[in-house]
């Protein structure tokens, strides 16, 4: 009998794979355990052996497909076997369920806690109430990514992908937190008016500090976790810039909860360590690492991008020296951290080398002016260049 | 009554009960209540204390121990036009009446063509959590709702306790009333003097909008308890109690769950053909087109209910259990 070669799941979350290369053509002796063919996934380019010896055949899809994660593309046929006239019918788009698929699925439903466990990848797992209103509004559910368990497609996906646009053959896919993302920030960059203040800081005693903290703690400590700590420091003693524009009046926020804007995804998402004034540093460092392991790994629970009041949005890893930041909203402002790059400056008259770090702090006009945006960036640099005062 | 009556007085379920019974007894005199214990020691619950000093041994009759024998003698009073309230001491003592319950009061008014009528109320218990091991701890109602001719009570407030056992005691076919052993306790408003509640009429306990808990009997409280949990976590539950399981309200049912597109049902029964697997398959069924998640059952577990406290606790549905099911069914665990 034919054995089918099918798209496989080489991650669990994998729903897809894009074919790079046949290693053998239609026709083509394969054995068991050969390279069969090579498949890029979300994470990395994996090489599929064959599962069976034959003869390769009625390959269904073309280089450079994303296909599904289950779907038949191709056969390998035993010796003297030709393609079975039902394969043959098999167009790249169509999927069929049998009725043994949907005894499968009814027994899966049935298990008590996962409603949609180990369904099946390559068929379009709907909700019920999804199912009728799709056949409603005349919808075709295999373009709609589900969000459920399983990628079980909920109304919500439903009408999220309604509400945008028509997709036309050039537009690039673009997930729900994208067009949140695009939203909020337009909103900030369109009624915030945004200024900047610039400084460039000698930051020797930052770097020794880090050094003899870390020398005392386990777990790393990254120029953010400072960051955070220094920052939470200077808005106590600045509660103006802890604030927000808020129907036309500058409302203080009771608590100081700092957000860090992460990639996650492929798109930008500010996770935020809330009441980090009452926080040490070490415990800064757990609940930042905490935070972006869970953002990293889409397990957000809630409450943790609520009630930011200030954002810290740092790039030097990627190099850049400075940058003017967008305010998240209703935030008074937002701190874009450059690299530490080593630099000549004088010092006492003569040139150094120094390790210095650019802060572009983006305020809301409306909340903060020059002066006290000074003010508070003055506080700040001094507990940058001498960490030891802030205990 | 006036609305402040209404809103001031608390009582305990045990008291409601008592209060329906008393006043349907003085209201007409051929009620009459048979069982052991209920005279004397006024039941061992002490639901039925004082009414044997109001109404007398004549009318509050302490039986021997024979369950199947004074269920039949209920029986045959209620054809002969008396009312009688049967006690059955623990719900588990069902296995002994059940010829009598289901064979013949369940049978009667259809057999003789509408000619005898058996106005019979047998009062009865469920529920595990008393430490009263296998044989005091089931939940056996699911068996009389099998049975078309009966009709099957489960209160879960001292308010719907007084309003159905009034409303039981009045129908002129067999009622089966059980109440939970872990209840009769709670406190809630009782108004003074007459009212009653009909059959077949859900009471929606607390309304939501993501998902639908139906409960009955004590498990309303769990599914309140538990819609406490996940309104913390921003899920607003809809809990709705049947209060009768035989005649169900199937629209107020598959009504909430169209609104809310997700439903866990709780009931102390087994799971395994049980009353959660009926009421599922209604919603399922009348509501199919608006779900988002298969509708979920939570039953006690399919085990003998074990003595020890530790054991026991496992083996009934509990608030943390729902609160788990529901974040999973909202996408949210």
């Amino acid at each position: 009998m034919a054995t089918e070669v099918i798209m496989p799941a080489l991650s669990p979350a994998q729903e897809t794979g894009i074919l790079i290369e046949w290693f053998k053509e239609e026709g083509d002796l394969i054995e068991k355990g050969e390279p069969l063919m090579e498949v890029e996934t979300d994470k990395a380019n994996v090489e599929v052996e064959a599962t069976t010896t034959g003869i390769l055949a009625n390959i269904t899809v073309n280089l450079g497909d994303e296909i599904p994660v289950g779907k038949v593309i191709a056969l390998i046929l035993a010796d003297g076997e030709s393609v079975p006239e039902s394969k043959k019918e098999y167009s790249s788009s169509e999927t069929k369920v049998s009725e043994e698929d949907t005894a499968q699925l009814q027994t899966t439903i049935s298990n008590p806690l996962d409603p949609s466990a180990n369904l099946p990848t390559n068929k379009i797992v709907a909700s019920p109430k999804v199912r009728q209103y799709a056949k409603k509004e005349g919808i075709d559910l295999s373009f709609i990514k589900g969000s459920g368990p399983n990628g079980v497609i909920l109304m919500e996906d439903v009408l999220v992908n309604q509400s945008s646009t028509e997709t036309e053959e050039n537009d690039i896919p673009t997930s729900k937190g994208w067009r949140l993302m695009a939203d909020r920030l337009t909103e900030s960059w369109s009624s915030a008016p945004h200024f900047n203040l610039v400084r460039h800081l000698d930051v020797s005693n930052l770097v020794t500090y880090k050094k003899q903290v870390q020398e005392k703690n386990s777990n790393r400590l990254t120029y953010t976790d400072l960051l955070i700590k220094l920052v939470s420091i200077t808005l106590k003693e600045h509660p103006r810039i802890n604030a927000s524009w808020i129907d036309n009046k500058i409302v203080k926020n009771s608590e100081i909860n700092v957000g860090l804007a992460v990639d996650f995804d492929g798109g930008l998402i500010v996770p935020v360590i809330h009441k980090t004034d009452e926080l040490s540093l070490g415990e800064i460092t757990n609940r930042r690492k905490d935070l972006i392991t869970r953002t990293q790994a889409g397990k957000l629970r809630s409450g943790d991008l609520d009630r930011g009041t200030f954002t810290i949005s740092n790039l030097g890893m990627f190099d850049v020296d400075s940058f003017n930041a967008i305010i998240n909203p209703p935030q008074a402002a937002i701190l874009a951290v450059g690299r530490i790059v080593d630099k000549v400056v004088p010092v006492d008259g003569l040139p150094a080398v120094r390790p210095i770090l650019t802060l572009n702090l983006s305020f809301d006009h409306r909340v903060v002016d020059g002066v006290r945006g000074a003010e508070f960036l003055k506080t700040l640099s001094n507990l940058i260049e001498n960490p030891l005062q802030s205990g | 009554m006036s609305m402040l009556e209404m809103t001031e007085r608390e009582i305990t379920f045990s008291q409601a009960i008592n209060e329906a019974l008393a006043e349907e007894m003085r209201r007409d005199e051929s009620v009459f209540i048979i069982g052991e214990d209920v005279a004397e020691a006024g039941t061992p619950f002490k639901v039925l204390s004082g009414l044997v000093e109001e109404f007398g041994t004549e009318r509050v009759i302490d039986s021997p121990i024979s369950e199947s024998g004074f269920t039949g003698i209920g029986v045959g009073a209620a054809m002969t036009g008396m009312r009688p309230v049967v006690d059955i001491m623990f719900g588990d003592f069902m296995t002994i009446i059940m010829d009598q319950i289901a064979n013949q009061a369940a049978k009667i008014h259809y057999m003789s063509g509408g000619k005898l009528k058996v106005p019979m109320v047998v009062r009865t218990n469920l529920g595990a959590s008393r430490r009263s091991a296998a044989q005091h701890s089931q939940s056996l109602h699911v068996w009389l709702s099998h049975i078309p001719g009966l009709k099957v009570i489960l209160p879960s407030t001292p308010y719907d306790a007084k309003g159905l056992m009034k409303t039981a005691i009045r129908d002129d076919n067999p009622v089966v009333f059980f109440e939970d052993k872990m209840m009769f306790q709670d406190k809630g408003k009782v108004p003074e003097g007459d009212y009653t509640i009909p059959f077949g009429v859900a009471d929606i306990k607390k309304e939501g909008t993501d998902i639908t808990l139906i409960g009955t009997s004590s498990m309303v409280q769990v599914a309140l308890e538990a819609a406490d949990h996940l309104a913390q976590i921003g899920i607003s539950a809809e809990v709705i109690d049947p209060r009768t399981i035989l005649p169900l309200d199937k629209k107020t049912l598959i009504d909430s769950a169209i609104k809310t597109s997700r439903a866990i049902v709780i009931d102390e029964g087994y799971a395994s053909y049980g009353v959660t697997a009926e009421i599922a398959s209604i919603i399922a069924d009348g509501a199919f087109y608006h779900l988002e998640t298969p509708v979920k059952r939570i039953g006690a577990m399919d085990v003998p209910i074990p003595f020890s406290p530790v054991l026991e606790d496992l083996t009934i549905p509990s608030s943390k259990m729902v609160v788990n099911m529901a974040k999973t069914l909202c996408g949210r665990s």
